[in-house]
């Protein structure tokens, strides 16, 4: 039954996930490049490459997801894959720099363009996942360490 | 709870605030410049006072004096105070070349980034920009005899300018940039 419920558990955050990392900010996006009404352009016509990344990585981050939360409680398979998706989550927000979605510019017909920088926001979350991190190789050790202890908890529940 | 629980809820909890704190200055910051860039008066370049000298000697026809100075105001509604403003602006030169067949030729006479510091939030700032004698680009300018066609037009001479204002928001973790291009400042003609 607990094997059930992991399964259900993991399909649920791994939908959480596709949602999260690929729907919306693809809807953003689409919603951003298809403006109408201000005398605006995209300078680059970057759309598709933006469009892989976030696919790709959505994707990788989204399967992990499916892993870890199918993985029993304070188990290390989850904390394994917990970190492994960590580190996915900082490559994929890292895409949002090589792809070109942190550096934003618009063109105003006519008139000029303005830009908008989100890099230095993006080194900042990088710094929190950096903990995050730290955080998951801390799970690792400790369900290794005291895996039988976990174990005797896991049988009387 | 095993203590090694204990530590790595209040270690979880720590990283949940951060990333709230950082989730709410940059919702915050983007907001701030849907404010700020949703009305033009916010940022206010005034043209209609800006100061073009241009004294030109008589006899030689040599550029004795050049100078530029643009007023503008920027108005902070955001949330946050505004910081590094930079204005920078290239002043182009237009103008018929006698050497190339009275071709219309342009270059480049002045390239100048002046920071005005901080904008707190809720503060209008009003400032000049000034482009002095110095920061003219006097080898860019085509001779005076040789060069320029002194009975095209009116106008002889043409100024445009590419015009920059850049700034940080939200703590500096977000930066933006307007530029207007190709932007008629003014003439001169001694005919």
């Amino acid at each position: 039954m607990g094997a059930v419920k992991n399964m259900v558990r993991g399909f649920l955050f791994t939908g959480i996930y596709v949602v999260f990392t690929i729907v919306i900010p693809l809807i953003t996006f689409t919603l951003l490049f298809n403006i109408e009404g201000l005398p605006i352009e995209w300078e680059k016509q970057d759309q598709q490459n933006i469009t892989f990344w976030l696919t790709a990585f959505g994707l990788l981050v989204s399967g992990f997801a499916f892993f870890k939360y199918s993985s029993p409680k304070q188990s290390i398979r989850k904390g394994i894959f917990a970190l492994i998706q960590v580190i996915i989550n900082c490559l994929y927000l890292w895409s949002y720099r090589f792809s070109g979605a942190a550096e934003i510019t618009f063109i105003i017909v006519d008139y000029g363009f303005f830009s908008l920088s989100l890099a230095q926001m993006i080194l900042i979350y990088m710094g929190i996942y950096f903990l995050t991190i730290i955080l998951k190789v801390y799970d690792v050790i400790d369900f290794t360490i005291n895996r039988e202890k976990i174990r005797e908890n896991r049988m009387k529940e | 709870m095993r203590p090694s629980r204990v530590f790595r809820l209040l270690f979880r909890i720590f990283i949940f605030l951060l990333t709230i704190s950082v989730t709410v200055v940059s919702i915050l910051g983007g907001l701030s410049a849907i404010l700020i860039l949703s009305d033009t008066d916010n940022i206010q370049p005034d043209f209609d006072n800006a100061e073009f000298n241009l004294d030109i000697n008589n006899s030689t026809l040599e550029i004795e004096n050049i100078n530029f100075s643009l007023p503008f105001k920027l108005n902070n509604t955001g949330f946050f105070d505004l910081e590094n403003l930079e204005v920078g602006i290239q002043l182009f030169l237009n103008y018929s070349d006698i050497g190339m067949m009275n071709d219309t030729k342009v270059v480049k006479i002045l390239d100048k980034t002046q920071n005005f510091g901080d904008i707190p939030k809720g503060v209008i700032g009003e400032f000049v920009f000034f482009g002095e004698n110095s920061s003219f680009l006097h080898e860019n300018f085509p001779h005076p005899i040789t060069e320029i066609n002194w009975l095209r037009g009116p106008p002889a001479l043409e100024f445009y300018a590419n015009f920059t204002v850049s700034l940080d928001y939200s703590i500096g973790m977000h930066s933006l940039s307007i530029t207007i291009l190709n932007l008629f400042v003014g003439d001169s003609s001694p005919f």
